[in-house]
């Protein structure tokens, strides 16, 4: 076993512990999960299982105590709130309307400038999916993915700590896409930017669903059920501008 | 489900939590940027908690499973669809490990490294990085114990081989020189 002992000096995390902030961001989680998990025990309610539904993606902010962590998923109850609550087609929100859900992402603590104030126009983006309300913020300098399930605690995502340059006319590109879960609790996520003159985006997955994006502020963004956000030619893009509709598999953008 | 139950799987999360958040971060590490595996690691401890139940005495194997799905699936800016592979100590960070393989090993070991199939550097890694035995490995690949075997048998035989240029490589030099002088 020689050869394997050697390898032990390429390790890149070898002889790491968890640093005291580590271990502060890991068990506020571990709290935040009991407590979600609580929560879903009370709401017995849950989808058929035959069914398959998904969550927006996600990020969860930390408690400010222990500064800033970002989670990649909703906690539990909320998850099942959002994923027996999706809509093919997001219903649009003004910077006014999702004030309460933007202070409490920006609570989170999450993006480069956590201290920046916050006002309706700082809502680059904002869309409801049933009980799911996801947010694009502007943080400062930065921008952050916000998603929060009936005014409860948001999770949210750090997309970009300055001005990001715009696609070219008429295109899109994508800044961020992923799946998170397993099986039916899975659910997958795109943010991406759009260029001039771009009005609106869909998403064909491979399963013929046809999900309807957000575009405003200069991004595009949705969340549906399914693994397809972490797969290889599951999604292809369909780009609607003012001189016609571009189609593109999601690889390419 | 009575409160008492609640307490139970409360208890039990925490415990596992506990036990094995160190390897898991550092599992992590290994093979996303530093930045990205706070994040991974939340993921799985989240899916560790909705699936509690099938989590196995033995979790370690079972949380490293769901992390390696978890990286295979968050497609950011770092994997763009690039191989989950697993990452080295970078020339600017200190090398860790018991001071047994002076530099220019670590330079032969570093190319030979590179030089392998993702595919063998996770099997190599998952035992020489993570410790896990023949079959906690292969619970984190979803494989026979015996098909983890053979594979780990196949990867170091690449490894040697990979190895032996830089170890002739002297010899050969020796050999040039006599023609030169």
């Amino acid at each position: 076993m020689k050869d394997l002992e050697q390898l032990a000096a390429l390790d890149p995390a070898g002889g790491h512990e968890p640093t005291p902030a580590e271990w502060a961001r890991a068990n506020a989680l571990v709290d935040r999960i009991v407590e979600g998990g609580a929560t879903a025990h009370a709401a017995p309610a849950r989808r058929p299982a035959t069914r398959r539904w998904a969550v927006g993606l996600v990020a969860a902010g930390a408690a400010a105590v222990v500064g800033a962590v970002t989670v990649p998923s909703l906690l539990p109850g909320s998850m099942d709130r959002a994923l027996a609550s999706w809509t093919p087609v997001p219903g649009s929100l003004t910077g006014e309307q999702v004030m309460p859900q933007a202070r409490r992402c920006a609570e989170s603590g999450v993006g480069s400038d956590p201290a920046a104030p916050v006002s309706p126009s700082d809502v680059l983006l904002a869309e409801q999916r049933g009980a799911a309300t996801l947010l694009i913020q502007q943080r400062g300098a930065g921008v952050i993915e916000c998603m929060s399930v009936d005014g409860g605690r948001p999770a949210a995502l750090a997309l970009a700590d300055g001005p990001l340059p715009p696609p070219a006319a008429g295109t899109v590109n994508v800044e961020t896409r992923s799946s998170v879960g397993d099986g039916d609790d899975q659910y997958s996520n795109v943010v991406g930017l759009v260029g001039p003159s771009v009005t609106g985006v869909d998403l064909v997955l491979a399963d013929g669903r046809t999900v309807q994006t957000s575009t405003r502020g200069g991004w595009w963004a949705a969340w549906w059920p399914g693994p397809e956000g972490g797969e290889i030619g599951s999604i292809t893009v369909l780009v609607h501008h003012t001189a016609g509709t571009s189609t593109h598999r999601i690889e390419d953008l | 489900m009575s409160s008492g139950d609640d307490g139970a799987r409360e208890r039990r999360f925490r415990g596992v939590h506990a036990a094995t958040y160190p390897d898991l971060l550092r599992f992590v590490q290994r093979r996303v940027p530093p930045s990205e595996a706070e994040d991974i690691v939340s993921t799985v401890f989240l899916t560790a908690w909705r699936r509690l139940d099938d989590v196995p005495e033995d979790a370690r194997p079972w949380l490293f499973a769901v992390a390696r799905r978890t990286m295979a699936n968050q497609t950011r800016s770092w994997l763009r669809r690039q191989a989950l592979d697993v990452r080295l100590v970078a020339q600017d960070e200190p090398a860790y490990g018991d001071g047994t393989v002076d530099a220019a090993a670590r330079i032969d070991l570093d190319r030979a490294w590179r030089s392998l199939r993702p595919d063998d550097r996770e099997v190599l890694a998952l035992v020489a990085f993570d410790g896990l035995t023949a079959g906690q490995a292969a619970t984190v690949l979803g494989c026979r114990r015996s098909t983890f075997v053979m594979r780990l048998s196949r990867a170091r035989e690449r490894l040697r081989a990979a190895l032996e240029p830089a170890a002739v490589r002297p010899h050969a030099l020796a050999v040039l020189k006599e023609q030169q002088s």
